[in-house]
């Protein structure tokens, strides 16, 4: 049987820009501000606008009522169908993101560039929804000082394009 | 004036020249000269000619009080407009012209304009060159107005942004600055000091001028060595916005020769603080008597500066008149480095013996309770005519003539308080400095030294020097580069333009490059003085950013050309982009317009896909179209509220046109709406407008309905969606490996299935907005590429053609479907096209519905969405306006054309439009009417291709 072959994306756009290819599972509280927690392999009760890691997974809690889970492919394509539908809306929603890691050189330049994030605030175990020059992302420290960043998958190539502007010189 | 270099002094590199040309002329002077102190060291007086009358300007001030001495500096792409030579610092190969001077400020053809000065006072142009009509001399007015030339090419340099978080933010470099960020530093705390000089110690002048330099130095020096400190040069803070943001602008290559920069031009720092110490200083008061505007008349804290840091005498016959004994500084630090200092003219009455005595050893002569009644000369000062004061401050006339070739003056200090108030701060009249300082501020800032008012300090009030009872003078200076001057503030007095604000406008006092910082407290004080008023209930005008003009660039940063903002790109960009598709931007999304064949301009291409469409099948790249999950206990209630149709009776497996409102009731979007299970619904929006309705969507669940169950998550760019339409849709898709069973019966117009294509998850929607049979095709984005070329390949044997947005608009116009945005706007009920019958007859209430219902809305002649048939066979224009027939154009408008086609498939144009009553006068012969052409046309059905729907329903 003929298959579509999927396009992935360079994972190598830029020196010091890694683009990750993982899966994303988005969970949100059908009652946005109820007690309800996810069913996953580590505590969800997480403050909102921390991050976690646990057994591959990272766990971020950006806003109240949503998770988001970063992993592989075939560990969230199997977390999603185990949440209860009667009190969550669980997606694989990797194909709408983009997902990078910035080196530590880079990221606390790119920062500087774009973000107007205080970044005294944004240590290991934060997640913070920002803005980003034009564009909206999810930005969780590492521990080694890298940076994640989760984009829209359509701002992707902006991104890149933004981060290869600030490298280059004019 | 004939400035000249002294022969030591200064904080200038005599050891090395630099070149540069002024005017096309060469000329030169050192490193660590500005272009001003350049110019007055080379002993050119006339730097200037002034806005509107032309007359002949020389150096007023020593830094960006500077109102007269505005240049273009460079040439060609890179070239700058408006530049005030004092903030220039000299490069080699520098290369300046005055702005608004022609051939050159020594001879400029436009003086003429001052013979004719007393017909063209302040607010000439509200009062004349009226008749016959305005417009006939705007373009010259236009014309003559303005100063300087924009650059006419691409600017080819980087301009940079960056953000920053700082504990302490010192705004000036300053001895009130250094010392407050020595302070803190101490203390502790992480500092980020800005200066917009090149040099740290501030406006040093005067006696004290090297003690004071020295001091600047050795806490500049301690700074420096401590670790939580930052100093920065050529940083000037020109913004102060809420939550303790500043804006700064940094120079980083403006002072190098071209051809030693590199790296970004300058950088835009936008710095939240954790508190604020403004430390601007304050800037000096001219006097305002006859000719004060000639050159050759200085402020006396400029004539210091020149002096200490450029080793220059602004001339060789110096008289100082001043009103307060700061002023006096400048006087005795020219007499003690050997310049001619003939008299100080001090209106006080009385003097501090310490001066007088200083001035007597120095061979001064000292006139108290005397003024300059005038300044003589034509093109430069030559002389002065005294007068007395009497108690009142009034000129008795009683004074004598003493030449000079050089004027200094001082009227005051007005502390720079323009950050303090942009920041919410308030402003006070102190009585005993004569001048607003800092009053409460709500934000974490506090003002220190003499921005604060911190000045040692005896002044006389003395805003303009007249005799008892005569009117403010014509020929006394208010406003320098405005060219305002004492009897237009009285004009506007007449005129009844008293409020600060309204004076401000009449005259243009305060307005352009200076922004009023030599001329704003004396035209409100003389304003004050004719309206028996003190200065204090005059007030001020309001402050805003920017402090000091900054370059476009600064503000832009990246956002030029692809960086300007971003746009997102198509999953299968490169296959059309393979394709030769011609791009556009259409909401944030970069999408195919159309795809021109070799020799194909838009119009035929366009034409093409559009008749390719029915005539066989084309593929549209729909990924675009927003898509949102609704899931939950709860979701059909959800969406029974937010929709003007019910949704909640949807099938699984059924999709409905979904048409939704904003609380006014007004048409905010539409799009189909799937049930893919009991509890879940996937809501489609238009193109680029998800964001918006997923906003919209969780404003109603936290804020309104917290208690339903139900959660909504924009999926839009999970997947990528392609769009078959054509008699031959189906057959290429059952061409291809998928367990969804395509045929007619089993997969009906607006069903919704799920299954595999090609080895992939898919989704597969029949909706049309072409009319013909049509399939959705979603699977996941990373195989939208592929899935692209895949039916590409099916559809060859089809003659398939890729068609873009331009061919899509053609057909759902033929169709009559509806484009939110195009055929409607901020005004379009439902009612206005056709879903009236909802917003009274449906069972649940719904946003917008009460908004609908109010008696506007109810109105029998509201416009209504209906079709146009041109009459004449020509094109409707989108825009044109609908009269009677043989009503005069422009007449009333009855509605508008929305939106026009040449259509391929009727062989004849084909309209939409938005008319009163439209839906009642179907048949109907109209005039449309656009700019002076009008049209035959008639109001018909907007459908007008397959009105059954059997194309669609195959």
């Amino acid at each position: 049987m003929a298959e579509l072959v999927p396009s992935l994306p360079d994972p190598q756009p830029l020196p010091g820009v890694a683009r990750l290819d993982l899966g994303v599972l988005s969970v949100r509280r059908l009652r946005r501000f109820g007690p309800a927690l996810p069913e996953l392999p580590m505590s969800a009760d997480l403050a909102v606008g921390t991050a976690a890691r646990a057994d591959g997974l990272l766990l971020a809690a950006p806003a109240p009522g949503e998770w988001l889970v970063l992993g592989s492919h075939s560990t969230i394509a199997d977390l999603a169908p185990t949440q209860d539908p009667t009190a969550f809306l669980a997606l694989a929603v990797g194909e709408a993101h983009a997902i990078f890691r910035l080196a530590p050189a880079l990221a606390a330049e790119a920062l500087a560039a774009y973000a107007p994030i205080d970044p005294a605030s944004l240590t290991p175990g934060t997640a913070t929804r920002a803005r980003f020059a034009e564009i909206t992302a999810l930005i969780i420290p590492e521990p080694d000082g890298s940076l994640l960043m989760l984009v829209d998958a359509a701002d992707a190539d902006h991104l890149v394009a933004l981060l290869a502007f600030m490298t280059t010189d004019p | 004036m004939s400035g000249y270099r002294l022969a030591e002094g200064g904080r200038i590199d005599r050891s090395r020249t630099v070149r540069f040309r002024w005017g096309g002329q060469p000329y030169e002077g050192h490193p660590g000269d500005t272009l001003a102190s350049a110019l007055l060291a080379n002993g050119v007086s006339i730097v200037g000619r002034s806005f509107k009358y032309h007359r002949p300007r020389g150096l007023l001030g020593a830094g960006l009080e500077e109102p007269n001495a505005l240049l273009q500096l460079g040439d060609g792409a890179t070239t700058v407009p408006n530049r005030k030579a004092t903030e220039v610092e000299l490069f080699d190969g520098l290369s300046a012209s005055a702005v608004n001077a022609w051939p050159s400020p020594e001879l400029d053809l436009m003086a003429v304009n001052g013979l004719v000065k007393r017909f063209i006072p302040a607010a000439f142009y509200y009062k004349t060159f009226t008749w016959p009509h305005w417009r006939w001399f705007e373009p010259a007015i236009r014309k003559a107005a303005g100063l300087g030339r924009a650059p006419e090419a691409a600017d080819p340099d980087r301009y940079d942004q960056r953000h920053a978080h700082e504990d302490l933010l010192v705004v000036g470099g300053g001895l009130a600055g250094l010392a407050a960020a020595l302070e803190a530093a101490r203390a502790g705390r992480q500092v980020l000091l800005v200066e917009g000089d090149a040099l740290l110690g501030g406006a040093i002048f005067g006696r004290q001028s090297a003690d004071d330099r020295a001091e600047a130095e050795r806490l500049a020096a301690a700074l420096s060595a401590l670790p939580n400190v930052t100093l920065k040069t050529r940083t000037l803070a020109v913004g102060y916005h809420d939550h303790n943001l500043l804006s700064l602008v940094e120079r980083l290559t403006d002072h190098l020769p071209e051809d030693r920069r590199r790296g970004p031009r300058q950088r835009l720092w936008k710095v939240r603080a954790g508190e604020v110490v403004l430390a601007t200083g304050a800037i000096e008061r001219p006097l305002v008597f006859d000719g004060n505007d000639l050159p050759g008349v200085m402020l006396a804290s400029a004539a210091g500066l020149y002096l200490e840091r450029h080793a220059v005498a602004p001339g060789r016959r110096v008289v100082l008149a001043c009103n307060n004994d700061r002023a006096w500084g400048a006087a005795l630090a020219l007499a003690e480095a050997g310049v001619r200092v003939e008299a100080i003219l001090e209106a006080r009455a009385e003097v501090e013996p310490a001066l007088l005595a200083a001035a007597r050893g120095a061979g001064i002569v000292v006139e108290t309770g005397t003024t300059v009644l005038q300044a003589l000369g034509r093109r430069g000062v030559t002389g002065v005519r005294t007068t007395r004061l009497d108690a009142q401050g009034h000129a008795t006339g009683e004074g004598r003539r003493l030449p000079c070739d050089c004027l200094l003056m001082s009227g005051g200090f007005s502390p720079v308080v323009h950050l303090h108030s942009q920041a919410g701060g308030s402003l006070g009249w102190d009585e005993g400095l004569q001048a607003f300082v800092p009053g409460a501020q709500p934000q974490a800032c506090r003002s220190v030294g003499a921005a604060a008012g911190d000045l040692d300090l005896s002044i006389r009030p003395l805003w303009h020097v007249a005799r008892a009872g005569a009117d403010p003078s014509p020929s006394a200076w208010v406003d320098f580069q405005n060219d305002v001057t004492a009897g237009d503030v009285a004009l506007a007095h007449r005129e009844a333009f008293r409020s600060v604000e309204h004076l401000k406008r009449y005259t243009t006092l305060g307005m352009a490059s200076d922004q009023g910082k030599t001329s704003n407290v004396n035209g409100l004080a003389i304003m004050g003085t004719l309206l028996g008023k003190a200065p204090a209930d005059v007030g001020t005008t309001r402050f805003r950013p920017p402090y000091d003009p900054s370059t476009m660039g600064a503000y832009a940063g990246l956002r030029r050309g692809d960086l300007l903002r971003p746009a997102a790109g198509l999953p299968a960009h490169a296959a059309h982009e393979a394709l030769g598709a011609v791009f556009e931007e259409y909401g944030h999304w970069l999408r195919p317009a159309f795809y021109p064949r070799a020799g194909e301009g838009e119009a035929r291409a366009v034409a093409r896909e559009a008749a390719a469409v029915r005539a066989s099948a084309g593929l549209f790249d729909a990924s675009p179209l927003g898509k949102i999950a609704v899931k939950g206990p709860d979701a059909a209630t959800f969406l029974d509220r937010i929709y003007v149709g019910t949704i909640s009776t949807l099938k699984p497996g059924r999709c409905r046109y979904g048409l939704m409102l904003n609380e006014h009731g007004i048409l905010f979007d539409d799009g189909v709406v799937a049930r893919i299970a009991e509890d879940h619904f996937l809501v489609g929006t238009t193109s680029g407008h998800a964001a918006a309705v997923q906003a919209a969507f969780q404003e109603w669940l936290q804020c309104e309905w917290t208690g339903l169950a139900v959660a909504s998550e924009n999926v839009t760019q999970g997947w990528a969606v392609m769009n078959v339409a054509g008699p031959h849709a189906r057959t290429i898709l059952q061409s291809l490996e998928t367990d969804i069973d395509l045929s007619a019966d089993a997969f009906p117009h607006l069903a919704h299935r799920e299954g595999t294509l090609e080895g992939v998850h898919c989704r597969i929607q029949r909706v049309s907005f072409t009319g013909e049979l049509s399939f959705e095709v979603a699977v996941p984005t990373r195989y939208g590429l592929a899935l692209h070329a895949r039916l590409m390949e099916a559809g060859a044997p089809f003659g398939i053609t890729p068609f873009g947005v331009e061919a899509l608009m053609i057909l759902r116009t033929e169709k009559g479907f509806l484009h939110l945005g195009s055929d409607t706007d901020g005004m379009t009920l439902p009612q206005d096209i056709g879903f009236g019958g909802p917003v009274t007859t449906k069972k649940v209430d719904f946003v917008g519905r009460r908004s609908c219902l109010r008696p506007d809305g109810q109105r029998a002649d509201r416009r209504q969405f209906v079709g146009l048939e041109s009459l004449d066979g020509r094109l409707l224009p989108v825009g044109a306006h609908v009269l009677r027939p043989g009503e005069a154009a422009p007449g009333r408008s009855q509605g508008w054309v929305t939106s026009s086609v040449n259509s391929p498939n009727l062989g004849r144009p084909h309209a939409l439009a938005m008319i009163e009553a439209g839906q009642s006068r179907l048949g109907e012969e109209i005039c449309v009417w656009d700019l002076g052409t009008s049209h035959r046309a008639r109001i018909v059905d907007p459908c007008a291709f397959d009105p059954e729907g059997v194309r669609m329903h195959g």
